[in-house]
């Protein structure tokens, strides 16, 4: 429980980061961004929550989303990176390094 | 053909606990999460191949509890109005209207009220001794005043 509850304060501030840095490695469309992230437990809880995380990136400007027409099934919406995504996951990159190395230092969780 | 509409009902009852759980939210919201919840719902469905009950149900399942997921939507939201506070601060503008409409009544009317009795009682004092023959139990050393008086 305790455990549960420090994943997700940790998640809170860097998960929207992660999704922002998948993207960047080119578009994707939710069902696979969603299924990317959730491969790793860490990073977050359940699948569906991603959804309202994605929405808030969209209204940012940081993700655009397009439909487009999908071999098995109905159109899929794809989500890209914007170019103030962009910018901001290039921010988060250069805090990320010292905010992380920082916590390790102090926590005694650094690689020697 | 009977699998495919339990699915169906199976979707639809996942995407209405979604609205119920969101009820305190803004609707547009909610709307934007349940077509986007349902645009992953038929993708991922499409990608089954066979689709069986169980299949579904393990989809439904990986994309989580309803109440989770508005939970984190809920994340920088402004809270749901508050219905209960409006009414009673109209309930306290009409107690403060009834109380200053009270006031303004009650005050001249006890103050027309005083002004009459102490106007009676000055009047009544001036023939001194009946006033207090009326109302005092031991009239004696009351009437023995005006007679000290008197003789004085």
């Amino acid at each position: 429980m305790a455990a549960e509850t420090i994943s997700a304060w940790l998640r809170r501030g860097t998960l929207e980061y992660c999704v922002l840095a998948l993207l960047g490695s080119g578009p994707r469309y939710g069902v696979e961004l969603v299924r990317e992230l959730a491969a790793s437990p860490a990073l977050t809880a359940t699948e569906g929550t991603l959804y309202p995380l994605l929405s808030r990136l969209r209204r940012s400007g940081f993700v655009d989303t397009t439909w487009q027409e999908s071999p098995v099934g109905p159109p899929r919406r794809y989500y890209t990176l914007t170019a103030a995504g962009q910018r901001a996951l290039a921010e988060f990159r250069q805090e990320w390094v010292p905010f992380r190395d920082a916590v390790d230092h102090v926590m005694g969780t650094g690689s020697p | 053909m009977t699998e495919q509409s339990t699915g169906d009902v199976l979707v639809a009852d996942y995407l209405a606990r979604v609205r119920r759980a969101g009820a305190g939210l803004p609707p547009d919201r909610v709307d934007e999460l349940v077509e986007d919840l349902s645009a992953h719902i038929a993708a991922a469905r499409a990608e089954l191949g066979v689709e069986t009950e169980t299949a579904l149900r393990t989809l439904l399942d990986r994309l989580g509890d309803p109440t989770a997921i508005i939970a984190e939507a809920a994340v920088g939201e402004p809270v749901a109005p508050p219905a209960p506070v409006a009414p009673p601060r109209k309930r306290g503008l009409m107690v403060t209207l009834l109380v200053l409409l009270g006031v303004v009544i009650i005050v001249p009317v006890l103050a027309c009220a005083i002004g009459l009795v102490a106007f009676n009682y000055y009047q009544v004092g001036g023939s001194g001794s009946g006033v207090v023959v009326d109302s005092g139990p031991a009239p004696a050393p009351t009437r023995s005043a005006p007679s000290v008086e008197s003789t004085g």
